[in-house]
């Protein structure tokens, strides 16, 4: 039965989309989102948090990791550099990224996201919420929504459910996300892309891993004959290469949100 | 798995090739969703569909950008719940068949959209240069002002006095809903305004209060604004009490009324508890002008003997009668001009009982004087100013006029050695003052026009009986009484036009100006009512001083680096003339004083700060006076050499790291300062403690340097602010004592811990800890090494809902070498709250171990005294604090 229902939901998610209008990025609302998501793969029990801010209306919305208000351009200590911009009236996702000072852009293919709706409910914070399953880029994950917030947005990709997501995570909860705040703003922000490079996402992935080893042979490139040291965590002195094999270790051990 | 995988492929093709068959259960509901005024489709309005009884989703759909929508679903049930719902209009729920239907819905518009939603405040946020504190998250059970709500705040400092500071740095200004009532006399607001009339704190940082130079000129000062719940809020509070032993009574009125563009506060305070009322009034340094400075400080000629009152809180010492009333009023008209009307009267009479034991080294030998003073103070002043401001994106206008009456007087009985003397005091002071400033752009340039005009007048008046210093003044006959008259006036006029000019990231501003300086000063002393003759005891003194001045300071700021470069170009002429010798001596001296500061931010959270300075100053020329003039029972001054010069250096580095996620604040820095004197002061001070202050010309240098460091943090999951300052200073100075110099060294560490937190539901600690060493090293004896700590603790304990009992002591140390002073004193409080009126009776006792006197240790440059304080009894305390 549950498979019926949701092959259901499958049929009728798929009719609409796809249509290439101006895109217009104009939001209302201030989202913020608390995080707290597992950085590392070998040590999954460290855990750090961020807040991430989805700005939002109905007809469009921008997720970053920076308020808008802030000063600065971008957080580059933020695990979550991709910023997504939805626009519900096509249904499509962008999402953009910067990979070595350019700004890389990609049509999220595996929209629009289907969920599941779950008998469960419960109360946050004085808000009835409501559960629903979905499964996005190799992780399944749970979410919990309130009709009583009548957007239908949530963080990251995430959207498509009758109500705010208040509650959203893995079923591994590497990534947890709970709502801080929802803002009315002043003033609404038109948001503006900028220069983008447009990119599939398969080849997204593919420059971005290209960007990663490409930053590991500029250190190689210093190694010989520079005054530059490298030094491992432990403040031992190693060689460039050494430093670059760990450099991509360390990359490789960075527990990503989405894994395929 | 694989076999899973098939069932689920084939459960698939078997459900779509029976689509009929299943078709029957499967309903479709479609529509659109229209604004029910103007008809238009709503995109994005959720579309939910449950069973009546239970909030379980059956279905749902969302509209797209033509406001249409449709559910399919199998609904099992004969009638459904829909609901329909879209932001900013009333959701639509009713009941439906579960039927395949069209059913289009008009949705009614609200007025009042959805603005906020919190699950979870966040303490802390930021947006831009603004952090925004939510006032909820730091109150507890007994914190009633917001005042005791700000000091738990990361980053916020509050004085003893109740100057708020940020960072280290005071706040500039102290907004009410982005308006300013009480300038620099905040205090006010912040202890009286009640923290749950607030629904945020907002530190706006590096705050430009004057809006035209907002991009001009960068300010390394926040300022606190502090963000109401309601557009009309009348708050304040009434506080009434009476005791016992002696009768006391207190009383604290402060009615406070914020509208949108009319805010009036008053207050009437009246108390016998040792409350200091001038805490309240007291105005920190928050300015209104940019360059404007106020006048009406008394240069006090004459003191009785006093006894210097210990550092804890003045409810323990303070034998006070006060009376102090205000009326403060602010109006903001539709042309956004300001009109700000202050008026406020003191009474205050104060009595201190003391005494101190001594001992002065000298290079004749050791010198032991025991003195028990008995010290009567009288202070009353009217005051009242009326100030215009206009400030706007383009033009500054502020014009503001003070008066100012005080009559102050004091009266003292000192027992020194056994021989019982009297000392009458009499200081009054007029004052009047205007000051204009405006500020405007004439081309590309911003003008700023200032004048700043004063005048003020004391004659002041010191009777001894019996006389003193008769080797000096009767040769040896004794004197019955003995009194010195001083009449000083004061008028200045400084007038200066500012132009700024801004090229991108780069500022400039030129300020030529003038100022001009007139000042008289009369003495003479009576002995035994015959007024004494001779020109070496009396003075009538003119001082003139003009100061012609180019100013120069060129400012350059990026997001990260801001530096500013001040280059003053003054000339200076000094006049200073002796009526009664008719002499007069000029001096027209060139100086160049240039201070250098900048400041770099980086990595979010980071920022490092680095100043110096050089200057070379001449003067004050109005202590410059050639006839003895008797400033207090011991001390007979007189300075008949050239005007002083003093050349300074000072540097210093800081580094300073916030990071409002974390919630940990932190600074560290060190400064250095040395200057040279022309001058020194040659102090003779005789066996019986009595000095002769003379100047002599010798070159003489003093230096410092200076260490400081603080941290603080909010431990969220144990509700706790933590925050440690450390400061440790090591200076050396030139002294000149009875012919003999000597070098001056000192070292001083101190350490202060501070701790508040919020244990569980019914327990809050508050605890404040400060340990100091202070070596001091001359010649003249051996190295004394001088030890302090002072612990303070309170416990808040909430038994039940409106019941607050609190406990609180402190513990004082005091070391010397051998000699150990200590002291512990306590107290207790118990409050009972009316929670639907937040109606306080309280109940406490105030030196509960009723210690009847503060015993000290103190160490000066060639003394070294035990000093004790008279201080209040226990007493018992009934107040009643309604809010209003």
């Amino acid at each position: 039965m549950k498979v019926l229902k949701s092959a259901w939901l499958l049929l009728f998610c798929v009719l609409p989309v796809v249509s290439l209008t101006q895109e217009g990025y104009i939001t209302e609302y201030e989202v913020q989102y608390e995080v707290e998501f597992s950085m590392l793969k070998n040590d999954l029990d460290f855990k750090q948090t961020e807040v991430l801010y989805l700005y939002t209306s109905p007809q469009a919305s921008v997720f970053v990791n920076e308020s808008f208000d802030s000063d600065q351009a971008n957080n580059w200590d933020s695990f979550f550099p991709l910023k997504v911009y939805k626009n519900f009236d096509n249904g499509k996702v962008i999402a953009i990224e910067d990979l070595a000072n350019k700004n890389y852009a990609y049509k999220e293919p595996n929209v629009p996201l289907v969920w599941r709706m779950l008998e469960d409910s419960k109360e946050i914070s004085g808000y009835k919420v409501q559960k629903a399953a979905t499964s996005f880029a190799g992780r399944e994950y749970i979410a919990w929504f309130s009709t009583d917030i009548p957007i239908a947005d949530g963080p990251y990709v995430f959207h498509g459910l009758p109500g705010l997501i208040v509650e959203l995570y893995d079923t591994e909860k590497h990534f947890y996300f709970s709502l801080i705040s929802v803002v009315r703003m002043e003033e609404t922000i038109d948001w503006e892309i900028g220069k983008i490079e447009k990119v599939s996402k398969k080849r997204f992935k593919e420059v971005k891993e290209k960007i990663n080893s490409w930053e590991g042979m500029y250190f190689d490139s210093l190694g010989e004959n520079s005054n530059v040291t490298f030094v491992d965590e432990n403040g031992n002195e190693v060689s460039a290469t050494e430093f670059r094999r760990e450099m991509q270790e360390f990359q490789e051990n960075l527990n990503q949100i989405e894994l395929e | 798995m694989e076999r899973g995988n098939f069932v689920v492929i084939s459960l698939l093709i078997v459900f779509i090739t029976s689509w009929n068959v299943y078709a029957q259960s499967i309903i479709e509901i479609k529509g659109n969703v229209t604004d029910s005024e103007t008809k238009k489709p709503l995109s994005s309005a959720t579309v939910v569909l449950s069973p009546i009884d239970r909030p379980s989703i059956l279905g749902y759909g969302i509209t797209n950008n033509e406001g249409a929508y449709q559910v399919k679903f199998n609904p099992k049930h004969d009638s459904l719940q829909l609901k329909v719902s879209y932001l900013g209009y009333k959701t639509l729920e009713k009941k439906i068949l579960a039927k395949s239907q069209d059913l289009n819905i008009s949705l009614e518009p609200v007025s009042e959209a959805l603005e906020e939603v919190f699950l979870r405040r966040p303490p802390i946020t930021q947006r831009g240069d603004t952090l925004i504190f939510d006032p909820a998250a730091f109150k507890s059970g007994k914190d009633r002002s917001i005042q005791d709500v700000l000091k738990k705040m990361p980053g916020i400092d509050i004085s003893t006095e109740g100057e708020i500071q940020y960072q280290g740095k005071p706040i500039n200004k102290f907004y009410v809903e982005g308006l300013d009532l009480m300038g620099g006399q905040y205090g006010m607001i912040s202890n009286n305004l009640s923290a749950d009339k607030v629904s945020s704190v907002e530190i706006l940082e590096n705050h430009q209060p004057i809006k035209v130079l907002d991009s001009i000129e960068p300010s390394e000062n926040a300022a606190i604004n502090i963000r109401l719940k309601n557009n009309i809020t009348m708050t304040g509070n009434a506080t009434v009490g009476g005791g016992a032993a002696p009768g006391l009574w207190y009383a604290n009125l402060v009615p406070m009324v914020f509208i949108k563009n009319l805010q009036v506060l008053t207050s009437y305070q009246t108390n016998n508890t040792g409350e200091d009322l001038n805490r309240g009034f007291r105005r920190f340094s928050v300015r209104s002008f940019r360059f404007g400075q106020s006048s009406d400080r008394r240069q006090d000629w004459l003191s009785t003997a006093g006894v210097s009152a210990p550092s804890f809180a003045s409810k323990r010492w303070l034998d006070n009668t006060s009376h102090a009333g205000s009326i403060n009023l602010l109006y903001k008209d539709k042309k956004e001009i300001e009109y700000n009307l202050k008026t406020s009267y003191h009474n205050d009479f104060r009595e201190r009982q003391g005494g101190v034991k001594t001992t002065y080294t000298l290079p004749e030998g050791e010198f032991i004087i025991d003195d028990r003073t008995e010290q009567h103070t009288q202070a009353e002043k009217w005051e009242a100013s009326l100030s215009i401001e206009r400030n706007e994106k383009e033009n500054f206008l502020r014009n503001q006029l003070d008066f100012s009456k005080q009559w102050d007087g004091a009266f003292a009985r000192i027992v020194q050695n056994q021989e019982p003397q009297q000392h009458r005091l009499h200081n009054p002071l007029s004052n009047i003052s205007n000051n204009f400033e405006r500020i405007f752009s004439l081309g590309k340039q911003l003008v700023t026009l200032n004048s700043n005009i004063g005048y003020n007048e004391s004659p002041q008046e010191l009777a001894i009986t019996p006389g003193v210093f008769e080797n000096i003044l009767s040769n040896d006959q004794p004197i019955d009484r003995l009194e010195q008259k001083v009449f000083h006036k004061r008028f200045f006029a400084n007038h200066s036009l500012t132009l700024t000019k801004s090229l991108g990231k780069l500022n400039f501003d030129i300020r030529p100006g003038f100022n001009y300086a007139t000042q008289s000063m009369d003495s003479h002393m009576i002995l035994d009512n015959d007024p004494l003759t001779g020109n070496d005891y009396q003075n009538d003194m003119r001082w003139r001083q003009m100061t012609g001045f180019v100013r120069i300071n060129t400012r350059y700021r990026t997001d990260n680096l801001d530096v500013s470069l001040h280059m003053p170009l003054e000339w200076n002429n000094y006049e200073i003339e002796d009526k009664l010798n008719n002499t007069k001596t000029t001096e027209s001296p060139f100086t160049l004083n240039p201070s250098l500061w900048a400041r770099y931010k980086f990595a979010s959270y980071w920022q490092t700060s680095v100043n110096g300075s050089y200057s070379k100053n001449y003067g004050p020329i109005d202590n410059l006076y050639y006839g003895y003039l008797l400033s207090n029972f011991r001390s007979l001054n007189r300075r008949d050499v050239p005007i002083s010069s003093m050349s300074s250096y000072s540097g210093g580095w800081g580094l300073e790291y916030r990071n409002p996620l974390t919630t940990w604040f932190g600074r560290i820095g060190y400064s250095y300062r040395k200057s040279d004197n022309s001058q020194i002061t040659s102090t003779k001070t005789l066996p019986d403690g009595s000095t002769v202050l003379e100047f002599i010309e010798r070159n003489n240098t003093s230096d410092s340097h200076s260490f400081n460091g603080s941290a603080s943090k909010l431990v969220s999951a144990i509700s706790t602010t933590f925050t440690y300052n450390t400061n440790y200073t090591i200076s050396e100075s030139d002294m000149f004592l009875n012919e003999v110099f000597y070098k001056n060294k000192s070292e001083t560490w101190s350490n202060s811990l501070k701790l508040s937190t919020d244990f569980t539901r019914w327990l809050t600690a508050e605890f404040t800890g400060s340990l100091s060493q202070r070596t001091n090293k001359t010649a003249l004896r051996p190295d004394t090494k001088i030890t302090t700590q002072n612990h303070e603790f309170g416990l808040y304990v909430y038994p039940a809902d409106g019941h607050t009992i609190s406990l609180s002591g402190e513990w004082l140390q005091t070391k010397l070498s051998n000699e150990v002073r200590e002291d512990f004193f306590g107290d207790f409080m118990y409050r009972f709250t009316f929670s639907e009126k937040e109606i306080d009776v309280e109940f406490s006792v105030i030196n509960i171990f009723d210690k009847d006197m503060y015993r000290d240790l103190s160490v000066g440059d060639y003394t070294l005294s035990e000093s004790y304080f008279v201080l209040r009894p226990r007493q018992f305390l009934v107040t009643l604090r309604v809010p209003l």
